[in-house]
Formats: structure tokens, C-alpha cells, sequence
């Protein structure tokens, strides 16, 4: 198993969306993912917990669970507080991460890769400290 | 409504009164039949953050998640689609298909504006 234990981090503009996130790998094989998502003058934050095994320049996720929030909207009646994925939500979630991520780890980068439809799609992260 | 081929759909706001009401789908997209036309909802309730994004359709790169949008929502399949991706997607609908380069970009601008800026390129 490929050793890319540690805190990953991506920071995107994308879309005019500061979004950021963080994959904590434990080398236990378990690991967190939070996202944060700017929205409505505030964010959502989302979490996913599951299992990862890396090897051979590929990745493959396992989500177990996720929580979801949204906080500091312009509108309050925006906000809720940290609630589970719902079901749909779950299958969703299974249905876009366990497939089968490529990747390639350089120095403090992990670049993971996709294959979608429209062809190959690189993500890179930046390792943070503790 | 204007249509050109093989063009998604395309409105011209100037000749639209009321354009929140009036969502119309003009072809196929890319071969996708009887794709969803999305349920219309006030602009001022739209989060169109996304549309930063969206200078010209060119920028657009081409996977949209297309559904009724619900007041203050972005579901979490599309922003975690979003996250794995780096795609742009809009709506709640779980389908995801793709469309071409260029194919189809919407914009409603929120504000009080009397709900006649929508702009819907390709």
C-alpha cells in the first residue's frame, strides 16, 4: 500500500467559489474529508468519514457516513445546524467517490485524477502540518 | 425564442417580459432527449455564484447536473461533485450528463430587478 498518509488540502476559485478541502489520511486507512463551501454569505461544511486504500497510483475511497452544515448565511432561515447525510444524500456520495481515483504523489503534492466523460481531471493538494 | 443549430437554447431578454416564467427548452442537448426543464422559481431566491465563473460559455466545461433548485439550497452530491472534479454543476437532480463544450449556460442575475434579466446562452 502506496504510504500517502497525512493532511491534504486544495484550495479552489473555481466558479467564484473559494472552496477548500482537507482529506486527512490516517495510515490506519480510515479517513475524513471536510469541504467547505461558500454560500449565501456564509458556508456549508461537509464531512465524510470512510476508508481509503492506496496503491499502485491508485486510490479507492469507501464512504461510510457524512455530516453536513450550513452557518453565517446572509439569511439565517439558510442555516442548519450539523445533521447526517440522508439516505439519498449517502448513495449519492457512494455513487461520485468510490470509483477508482488515479494518482500521483511528488514532493508535498498529491495530484488524484478522474475519468469522466469529458476526459481526465486532475485535482492537486498541498501537504499541510498538523 | 432564437434557435440556431445545434444550439441548447437561447433567449433573448430584451424580447422577454417576464423571463423567470418562460424557461423553454429549444433542442436536444447533445443527443440528450427530453432532458428536464427546470421547475422555474423567483430570481431573487437564486444563488448564481456560480455564474462568476461563467465570463463566457467557453469557461463552461460541459457537466451539469440539472434540476429544480430549492430556496438556499446546493444539494451535497454537487458540491461534492464539485470537490472531485473541479466541475461547475448547477441543480439538485442526481443525473448528471454531459453536454458539449459550449452547449448551454444559464444565468439569472438576483436582485431587484423586476425578474427580467435572464440571460441563457450556449
Amino acid at each position: 500500500m502506496s504510504d500517502i498518509s497525512g493532511i491534504w488540502q486544495h484550495a479552489s476559485a473555481y466558479g467564484g467559489r473559494n472552496m477548500t478541502i482537507r482529506h486527512t489520511l490516517d495510515p490506519s486507512g480510515s479517513y475524513h474529508t471536510e469541504m467547505v463551501y461558500p454560500m449565501h454569505g456564509g458556508q456549508q461544511n461537509i464531512h465524510h468519514y470512510g476508508t481509503y486504500h492506496a496503491n499502485d497510483g491508485k486510490l479507492r475511497l469507501q464512504f461510510d457516513r457524512g455530516e453536513t452544515e450550513m452557518v453565517g448565511c446572509t439569511d439565517p432561515a439558510n442555516n442548519f445546524p450539523m445533521r447526517p447525510f440522508t439516505q439519498d444524500e449517502i448513495d449519492e456520495a457512494k455513487g461520485l467517490l468510490e470509483q477508482d481515483f488515479g494518482f500521483e504523489l511528488s514532493g508535498d503534492t498529491l495530484t488524484t485524477t478522474i475519468q469522466s466523460p469529458m476526459g481526465e481531471m486532475k485535482v492537486a493538494y498541498k501537504r499541510q502540518d498538523d | 425564442m432564437i434557435r440556431r443549430w445545434h444550439v441548447g437554447f437561447e433567449v433573448d431578454a430584451e424580447t422577454v417580459g417576464d423571463a423567470i416564467d418562460v424557461v423553454e427548452v429549444g433542442d436536444h442537448l447533445c443527443g440528450v432527449v427530453d432532458g428536464a426543464v427546470v421547475e422555474t422559481v423567483v430570481a431573487e431566491v437564486l444563488d448564481v455564484g456560480f455564474a462568476a465563473g461563467c465570463r463566457g460559455a467557453g469557461e463552461f466545461v460541459s457537466v451539469v447536473a440539472e434540476g429544480a433548485i430549492g430556496v438556499g439550497q446546493v444539494c451535497v452530491s454537487v458540491i461534492i461533485a464539485h470537490a472531485v472534479c473541479e466541475i461547475v454543476v448547477f441543480g439538485l437532480r442526481p443525473e448528471v450528463f454531459c453536454v458539449g463544450d459550449r452547449s448551454v449556460m444559464a444565468l439569472v442575475r438576483a436582485g431587484n430587478d423586476g425578474r427580467e434579466h435572464l440571460t441563457l446562452s450556449t
